[in-house]
């Protein structure tokens, strides 16, 4: 019986380290691009599982973008949508960011490692940090 | 000397009280609107003070026409009310108002300016009554009952003067005597409590059982430059030391323990602190009684609870059930310590303990918003606490033992207050009420709800609730029979998403070495620990429900993340009195310079080491220091990342019941800025009987 006990306790703590430690963070699908970019102290970036977000904060407000994207090779396909419907939004991203257009951008990825991100299309470059 | 009696019986009868008091405060509060009733009387001086009464009267029963009295049968008596003044447990709350001086156990009964205003067109004598405190008992309660009419008010005043003419210490005994056995005559209710305390006397009597009251004295300084007191020297210990820079501070506990017999022990405590430059000039930290049998107990009030796990000293603390904030009140029940489960031989042991209570600190946010409303985009009030855990340890004097388990805290009900628009362009306040009945009391318990809430209309989000907690998983190596390392991690989660591990390397990340030999030892304990929560469950959040059409149909996939930990929609904080009750290594808002009542930088990456030991058989010592960085949140990331160095040095002299201790703490970064703080602490425990 005590035997038993103890080795259940054992296994009990082991499957649950076990499962702990084989731990997977939530929405890593969207590979090394996963995580939060800053392109300026305002303007954000972020991607997990198959769905990207933009981020422009001001007076500690954020106003966020959400869109789909796809990652093929070193190529990047945005398709955006706006919450709301404003036009705001897509002025966010394509004047403020310039990437355009809203429902479909394509964007090339020059480097990705754990610390940066560089995207670039037609000679413009976007140089992010992980944040 | 009549004084002295009524802090020493007043301060007794509140924590006799408590729980019987909070089971009426709760049990008003189920049925709507605020338990305590406040109104303003005229006291000793002729100055006007706050009298507290259980409401026992419908909601604004005085607000039209003109202030009214009170009747036996008013019709504007609640059920619960009606009962409440037929037992006068509706002045229960007085007790307060004889601890802080407002009022006496007995005097004359205080009454307001409208009615003061009438009698002294008839007798101006009243003005004499001004001498002696109000009382919650007087001589002409006993003879005149309440008084509905003017000509009994004067009948009452002409018994008052009697009283004020011959009173003195025996005067007001008889007095309470008198007023004790007209309330308990004809009540079984108040009499059955009394039968069994008698017999419990009688029984301990038998038993040769006594009663032991102690006292603890304290009186704390900590003065030095910087904008405030070091964060090491404020940390993990109840938010009993002021966060602002040079403060001191008294403080007294009185504590009794009444064994009863057959195992089962009363016991209770009254703590309150003095302050000078500090968040709360008085403030009563702790006021409990506690029921225990064997391993297991009840508890209602407010008490410092110990950590279970961690070493209340050299860690950080757990991640919820910490110990920085104020004690938040509640009503719980659990193990005393880990209980050896029966028929096990000793291999598996239990901790548990899960209650509820209810935040002290509504004022403190109403006012804490409206201090910076351009900062702020809401409070909450009137929030319920629920809290639990429950560990599973194997045999803990085996060469290796393990311990797994979680906690779990939920924030429920309250109302929430927000502007609508933007700040300065017109706003208009809107308060939203979560329910918090019965029902709710029971859905907190998980952390569920409805997932279709966007559907059906439901008043709810997706999870009834805040809740945030962690698991805890911690393996122990008993290397001799004196030393002993232990390796834990407590994962975090935040309204679920952790549960199911999503949030990578977060967590409290931790090694403890911990010494029992005899004598004076160099390294009595020390603790390496890593803290991270930057990862979070993901760096954004969609749920297509939450949107309307046509990005709902657009954007299909579900993503969680931005758990915000410590941060919640609808309840803001989970903070009391500014303070986290969790791990402080997330900065308290309390901090916010600007008045911002939110966590700002809930994504750190801390690393933090402790030492203590003994130098000789009465000096020992305590060193401590964290690093750490902080990103903001996810939602609002900070411009500039975050970063301090806070450590601290404490030399402490224990001779005979005194202690002696002189801190020397800092801080250096841009998180608390360049602070120094010098300490200094004298305390005494003392032994009545």
């Amino acid at each position: 019986m005590e035997r038993y006990f103890k080795l259940l306790a054992i296994c009990c703590w082991l499957l649950a380290v076990s499962s702990s430690f084989i731990s997977c963070q939530e929405g890593h699908e969207a590979g090394d691009l996963f995580g939060q970019w800053r392109l300026t102290e305002s303007k954000y970036i972020s991607f997990s599982g198959s769905i990207v977000a933009f981020r422009h904060i001001t007076n500690f407000r954020p106003r966020e973008v959400f869109g789909n994207f796809q990652h093929q090779g070193d190529s990047l396909f945005i398709q955006c949508s706006s919450i709301k419907k404003d036009k705001l939004d897509t002025l966010m991203v394509e004047d403020e960011l310039g990437m355009k257009p809203f429902t479909n951008i394509r964007v090339k990825i020059d480097a990705v490692d754990s610390d940066r991100l560089i995207l670039s299309k037609d000679g413009k470059l976007w140089s992010f940090k992980k944040w | 000397m009549k004084r002295f009696l009524d802090i020493l019986i007043s301060a007794f009868c509140l924590l006799l009280f408590s729980p019987l008091m909070l089971i009426i405060y709760l049990a008003i509060k189920i049925g709507g609107g605020p338990a305590i009733y406040k109104q303003e009387r005229i006291g000793k001086g002729g100055r006007p003070f706050y009298i507290y009464k259980f409401r026992s009267m419908v909601i604004d029963a005085e607000k039209e026409g003109a202030e009214l009295l009170q009747k036996d049968n008013d019709p504007r008596l609640t059920k619960i009310g009606k009962f409440l003044r037929e037992h006068h447990l509706d002045e229960l709350p007085q007790l307060w108002n004889v601890f802080i001086g407002d009022m006496a156990f007995v005097g004359y009964r205080p009454e307001r300016q409208y009615y003061i205003d009438q009698i002294l067109q008839h007798n101006p004598r009243y003005v004499e009554l001004y001498q002696i405190r109000p009382g919650v008992t007087s001589y002409a309660t006993l003879h005149n009952g309440y008084t509905d009419t003017m000509e009994k008010m004067l009948r009452r005043l002409d018994l008052d003067l009697y009283y004020l003419e011959h009173q003195s210490l025996w005067f007001d005994f008889k007095i309470l005597y008198k007023t004790f056995f007209s309330i308990v005559s004809g009540r079984i209710f108040l009499l059955l409590p009394c039968l069994l305390l008698t017999n419990n006397i009688c029984a301990q009597e038998t038993a040769h059982t006594s009663t032991s009251v102690t006292y603890d004295l304290t009186a704390e300084t900590a003065v030095g430059t910087g904008s405030f007191t070091a964060y090491q020297l404020v940390t993990n210990r109840y938010h009993s030391l002021a966060t602002r820079p040079n403060t001191a501070n008294l403080r007294g506990a009185i504590t009794i323990e009444q064994p009863l017999g057959k195992g089962f022990i009363l016991s209770g405590a009254v703590d309150a602190i003095g302050s000078v430059h500090a968040d709360h000039k008085v403030y009563l930290q702790q006021c409990y009684a506690n029921l225990r049998w064997k391993n297991f107990f009840i508890e209602a009030g407010s008490k410092e609870l110990r950590p279970v796990l961690r070493n209340q000293r050299l860690s950080v603390g757990h991640f919820v059930k910490g110990t920085n904030a104020k004690p938040i009140p509640q009503v719980h029940i659990g193990t005393t310590d880990f209980w050896t489960v029966p028929y096990t031989k000793g291999w598996l042991q239990i901790h548990f303990d899960g209650g509820y209570g209810k935040p002290m600190d509504n004022s403190y946010r109403e006012d804490a918003f409206r201090k910076a409303p351009s900062v702020n985009s809401g409070y909450t009030t009137g929030a319920y606490y629920h809290q639990k855990h429950l560990y599973l340890r194997s045999n803990p004097e085996k060469r290796i033992f393990v311990t797994v388990g979680i906690e779990h805290v939920a924030q429920f009900g309250g109302t929430h207050y927000a502007y609508t628009g933007a700040w300065g362009e017109g706003q208009e306040m809107v308060a939203k009420s979560k329910p918090s009945d019965l029902k709710a009391f029971w859905k907190v318990i998980l952390p569920v709800g409805d997932k279709n809430y966007y559907e059906n209309d439901a008043m709810e989000d997706w999870v009834y609730g805040n809740h945030l907690g962690s698991m805890t998983y911690q393996i122990g190596w008993n290397i001799t029979k004196d030393h002993q390392i232990q390796a834990y991690l407590d994962n975090p989660f935040e309204d679920g998403s952790g549960i199911r591990k999503g949030n990578g390397w977060d967590g409290l990340w931790g090694l403890e070495y911990s010494n029992k030999s005899e004598g004076r030892q160099w390294v009595r304990g020390a603790v390496v620990e890593y803290f991270q929560s930057t990862n979070q469950s993901g760096p954004l959040h969609y749920d297509s429900g939450d949107y309307p059409e046509p990005i709902r149909s657009q954007i299909t996939d579900l993503v969680t993340g931005v758990d915000d930990y410590y941060y919640h929609l609808f309840y803001g904080g989970y903070s009391h009195y500014g303070m986290t009750p969790g791990i402080a290594l997330i900065t308290s808002p309390i901090y916010n310079q600007d008045g911002y009542t939110q966590y700002r930088d809930n994504r750190v990456k801390a690393w933090h080491v402790a030492v203590e030991g003994e130098l000789t058989d009465r000096l020992s010592y305590l060193v401590k220091g964290s690093y750490r960085e902080g990103w903001g949140t996810y939602r609002v990331p900070l411009a500039e990342k975050h970063h301090s160095f806070d450590a601290m040095l404490e030399g402490n002299y224990r001779l005979g019941d005194w202690n002696f201790s002189a801190t020397y703490a800092f801080d250096k970064g841009n998180i608390y800025g360049d602070c120094s703080t010098f300490n200094f602490k004298i305390s005494y425990h003392g032994k009545i009987f």
